[in-house]
């Protein structure tokens, strides 16, 4: 027992330090974090998301992000999250102990490892990091002896639902195997108990959004948005799956998924306790992945951008999975105390080199070429107010609403919907809007890259950006930076 | 066809597949291959390497080279780099049946894909691919009771060390293999002197040839003193540089999981029960040495640490590795080690990813002179338009730029015909001695074209670029060639179209 405490000690602690490399200070700088920061700052003073600002992500993320600004901003942020993960890590940890899981530290530590690869997470406070979260505390509810937990199971996959949709998928196997595995509670019981659990996550969300008349707007767009527009450009087969290998590679998660692929597979083949649950395991580690199927997401260039971050929940998927084959499998080799070790120098080598040679060479946020590019210091002297800043097209420089405190002159607050769809805004007519309120607010400054020609897929869109952009701005010159992004209003007449 | 070597003919067979990936028409084109070939029309136009072309490679490439242009050029090339290959396949299948591995053709499979792995090979007719295919049949002799086997041993000795000398180091374990005390009962001076006698069969004819054209003192400045002087000692990666910079290239050229697997099993096999644990720790040093090559000098252009300019440093590890996991899996006395279903599951890891890297290059092969960039340059398209003769053309600071050469089949007007040491050191030719020779020689012949790489930023020393530009300016102008931003195509002043 004292070596178990002093294990789950080690885990914490693991946990802990791999969560500190993205404290406040070290965190990278990412457009959809900022955004999301944002929004949660933006809801602090009234607003509510999809009425008052665009974006395709379901609303959990942005309440964590409010939760995280009224706890002190991102160090309250940084406490949710690190506090999440060292949550997944107990769970996880006693999940394995319960099981008598040979090596029960290893499941969890590789999800910290994984959950904290700098190559694949870009950061923390990222929705799929959340779902990650959402995975392993799903998996362990599964497994623990609770009477209440198809309830929780329903809980979860709501809350799972409304940080990213994507990622329910993910959780099916288990749901089904939730469903029809044996159980004193008969079928009908628990799938009602399913139900509770999610409508405990879906009634008060909704409830909120018809009470700020914002239903409409959620449904349009972190639903519909997703289902008609996001998901239409379209890789083939081949790419996708060149995609997965690259990242897999890149992001050095390439030998840990191969080992956990093949011990899961043979598991399956070969004898093994609960093959339903080992089934279900395999299948969530690949339906983690699913997002990259749903779209191409060119960002204009006509040539594959990975997505890397895509690829986090797999820190769930394959521990989980791994504990499924170690703990379940009986004829696998890795039943035979001394077959463990090469796999287990095999799954967290390479993990442990990257987490390794990123802590040793943390980079400071202020030393992000964005938070410290010259037209961010400009702005830092001459502080704008609020809808006095706009950001055009360089997501990274949307940090600048939060630092400055202000909010964007319009709901489009990022924009990148004009540089991946054909068919997107044909009339202009939401380019022209956001035109409009720039002039209503007589914003004083705007950030956009206009040498950045993959912005546009209409040339007639770049134009009319050009013409409003020329016609009332001009560039401000920074020294030594050869690039024009920041532009300021014209003196009016 | 015999069942019992199904598994024989399935490696023989993928050795042979993965080599027609690398045919003439979609052989990868590089400086350094171009450069070999040049080396190798030089000497069968009656020129000797190192007097007539200066290069720091050890002889043995440039007599294949010219070899193989006798015998028919591109396909000759081929045939013999193909059938090495399949050489080293079979001796290492039959090797691995002989010590009834469960999946013999497992290693020889590994080897051949790691090989052929297009990401770090770049291409067939590299050194060190040859050298890796000797290491192979190297251990394969040292492994067989041959009688002639020191002879062989001293033999492949030579021909790796003629070739790329610093090759030899990752033999050399398995060389003090054969020679330890075990029941070979011959008398350790009969071993050595079959070795140098072997050593010899490779070493008196080289030494002969270079005595009898007087270039024996040029050929040991060149292919000897220069590696060891400036070609190791001037530039300089602190070790996790050098660390950081194996990572990087196992993990780009896909090697990762062969690396680590086979190094895990191998570490691990030390603290299993084991037959030959000197066999085990010697392929363990064999691994370390064969990527030796690596410390022995920076060679990638400060600060871009990066670059991967030279994956194929690590091309050894296609035959040392595969050795490895011989050396762990023929001997293991450890149930798990042993166990057909766990070397089942560690060979799917060992191949799955250098596999998939070979089908997807198998699947997107791309014609030879679509990867020539320098090719389809249009300075190039116009040199070879115009077609000068010998000594009327000059490649300078490109080494892709020998192509033209080869493709004109003309000799150069200077003996070097490559000259990235100004980028690399930053104490080379100090005097400009070596510079204005290349300037001498080029007024002597009156060249007529020179095909100019060498911008500023290429020299280290800013005032060889300064004395090369002004000796252009003077005696050169410039061809008026569009969309040809990373040459200048140079012209003799004052000569005819």
């Amino acid at each position: 027992m004292r070596t178990g405490r002093y294990t789950l000690l080690f885990l914490m602690a693991a946990s802990l330090v791999l969560s500190l490399f993205y404290c406040p200070p070290f965190d990278l700088g990412i457009s959809d974090k900022e955004i999301f920061t944002y929004i949660g700052w933006a809801m602090s003073k009234g607003l509510v998301p999809y009425r008052d600002f665009v974006d395709h992500k379901p609303p959990l993320i942005y309440f964590v992000h409010l939760a995280g600004i009224a706890a002190g901003g991102p160090w309250g942020l940084w406490v949710i999250n690190a506090g999440l993960a060292l949550l997944a890590t107990v769970l996880f940890y006693n999940c394995c102990r319960r099981h008598r899981v040979p090596f029960a530290w290893l499941p969890p530590l590789l999800f910290n490892l994984m959950l904290r690869d700098n190559l694949i997470s870009e950061g923390i406070n990222m929705t799929r990091e959340y779902t990650a979260f959402l995975y392993i505390f799903f998996f362990c509810t599964l497994m623990s002896r609770t009477r209440y937990r198809h309830y929780l199971l329903g809980m979860l996959s709501g809350l799972t639902f409304f940080m990213q949709q994507d990622q329910l998928p993910a959780l099916i196997p288990f749901l089904l195997y939730a469903i029809f595995t044996i159980d004193p509670v008969p079928v009908g019981r628990r799938i009602a108990y399913l139900a509770a659990g999610f409508f405990t996550v879906l009634v008060p969300l909704v409830a909120w959004f018809v009470l700020h008349q914002a239903a409409a707007d959620l449904w349009q767009q972190a639903f519909l948005f997703n289902w008609q527009t996001y998901t239409t450009q379209r890789k083939s087969f081949g790419d996708h799956f060149r995609s997965i290998k690259r990242v897999l590679d890149e992001g050095n998660y390439e030998i840990a998924f191969m080992v956990a692929l093949i011990l899961g597979c043979t598991a399956l083949i070969g004898r093994s306790r609960k093959k339903g649950l080992i089934g279900a395991a395999l299948a969530g580690m690949l339906l983690t992945m699913i997002p990259e199927f749903l779209g191409g997401r060119f960002n204009g260039y006509e040539t594959v951008i990975d997505y890397v971050y895509y690829f986090l929940p797999l820190s769930a998927g394959l521990s989980v999975l791994l504990f499924t084959v170690v703990a379940f499998d009986d004829e696998n080799i890795v039943q035979r105390p001394m077959a463990r070790l090469p796999l287990v120098v095999l799954l967290c080598a390479s993990l442990v080199y990257t987490a390794f040679q990123h802590g040793t060479h943390l980079l400071r946020r202020s030393e992000d070429p964005v938070i410290g590019s010259p037209e961010l210091n400009y702005l830092r002297r001459h502080r704008p107010d609020n809808y006095q800043l706009f950001v055009f097209q360089d997501d990274d420089y949307i940090a600048a609403y939060y630092e400055f405190r202000i909010l964007s002159p319009s709901r489009w607050i990022y924009q990148h919907f004009w540089s991946w769809y054909d068919t997107w805004d044909p009339d202009g007519r939401i380019l022209r809007s956001i035109g409009d309120s720039l002039q209503r607010h007589h914003t004083t400054y705007i950030i956009t890259d206009i040498d950045k020609t993959p912005s546009f897929r209409n040339p007639q869109h770049r134009a009319l950006w050009l013409s409003f952009l020329t016609s009332h701005y001009d560039p401000v010159p920074m020294p030594g930076n050869h690039r024009t992004l920041l532009w300021k209003l014209k003196p009016q007449p | 066809m015999n069942k019992k070597h199904l598994g024989g003919w399935f490696a023989l067979a993928a050795s042979l597949l993965l080599s027609m990936m690398y045919l003439p028409a979609y052989n990868f084109v590089s400086g350094d291959k171009e450069i070999y070939r040049y080396i190798g029309r030089v000497i069968l136009k009656g020129g000797v390497p190192y007097r007539d072309v200066f290069d720091h490679k050890p002889p043995l490439i440039f007599f294949l080279n010219a070899a193989e242009i006798g015998l028919g050029g591109d396909w000759a090339q081929w045939v013999f780099d193909a059938g090495l290959a399949l050489l080293a396949t079979g001796c290492f299948y039959k090797v691995c049946r002989r010590f009834q591995l469960p999946y013999p053709w497992l290693p020889s499979l590994l080897f051949n894909l790691m090989l052929r792995d297009h990401l770090l090979c770049l291409g067939m007719g590299m050194t060190r691919e040859y050298t890796a295919m000797l290491l192979l049949i190297f251990f394969c002799v040292a492994m067989t009771r041959s009688r002639f086997r020191y002879y062989w041993l001293g033999l492949l000795g030579g021909l790796t060390f003629f070739t790329q000398q610093d090759q030899v180091l990752a033999l050399l374990p398995f060389g003090l293999y054969a020679f330890l005390p075990r029941e070979d009962q011959r008398p350790f001076w009969r071993r050595f002197l079959g070795s140098t006698v072997g050593f010899a069969t490779v070493a008196l004819p080289v030494l002969g040839y270079f005595a009898a054209t007087h270039t024996l003192d040029l050929f040991w400045q060149d292919a000897f003193l220069f590696n060891i002087g400036p070609y190791t000692h001037t530039l300089k990666e602190s070790n996790w540089d050098h660390w950081r910079k194996i990572k990087a290239t196992l993990d780009q050229g896909n090697y990762e999981m062969p690396a680590m697997v086979s190094m895990t099993l191998g570490i691990g096999a030390l603290f299993f029960r084991h037959e030959n644990k000197r066999l085990l720790i010697l392929s363990l040093v064999a691994v370390f040495l064969s990527i030796s090559t690596e410390f022995m000098g920076g060679r990638d252009l400060r600060p871009m640490i990066y670059e991967m300019g030279f994956t194929h440093y690590f091309l050894p590890l296609s035959a040392s590795l595969p050795i490895l996991l011989f050396a762990v899996f023929a001997f293991t006395q450890e149930p798990v080690l042993k166990d057909p279903k766990a070397q089942a599951i560690y060979g799917v890891l060992l191949c799955a990813s250098v596999a998939y890297t070979n089908i997807q290059h198998g699947l997107h092969l791309r014609r030879r002179e679509k990867l020539n960039f320098t090719a389809n340059s249009p300075a190039v398209q116009y040199l070879l338009q115009h077609r000068p003769g010998d000594y009327q053309f000059y490649s300078f600071f490109n080494d892709d730029g020998t192509y033209v050469y080869n493709q004109l089949g003309t000799i150069g007007p200077s003996r070097f015909v490559y000259q990235h040491m100004y980028i690399l050191y930053d104490n080379w030719d100090s005097d400009h001695r070596l510079l204005k020779g290349i300037e001498q020689d080029l007024l002597q012949h009156r060249t007529h074209y020179v095909l100019d790489h060498g911008f500023a930023k290429y020299f280290r020393d800013q005032s060889a670029f300064a004395e090369w530009r002004s000796f252009l300016l003077r005696y050169y102008e410039p061809v008026d060639i569009k969309d040809a931003p990373y040459v200048i195509l140079w012209k003799w002043k004052g000569s005819a179209e």
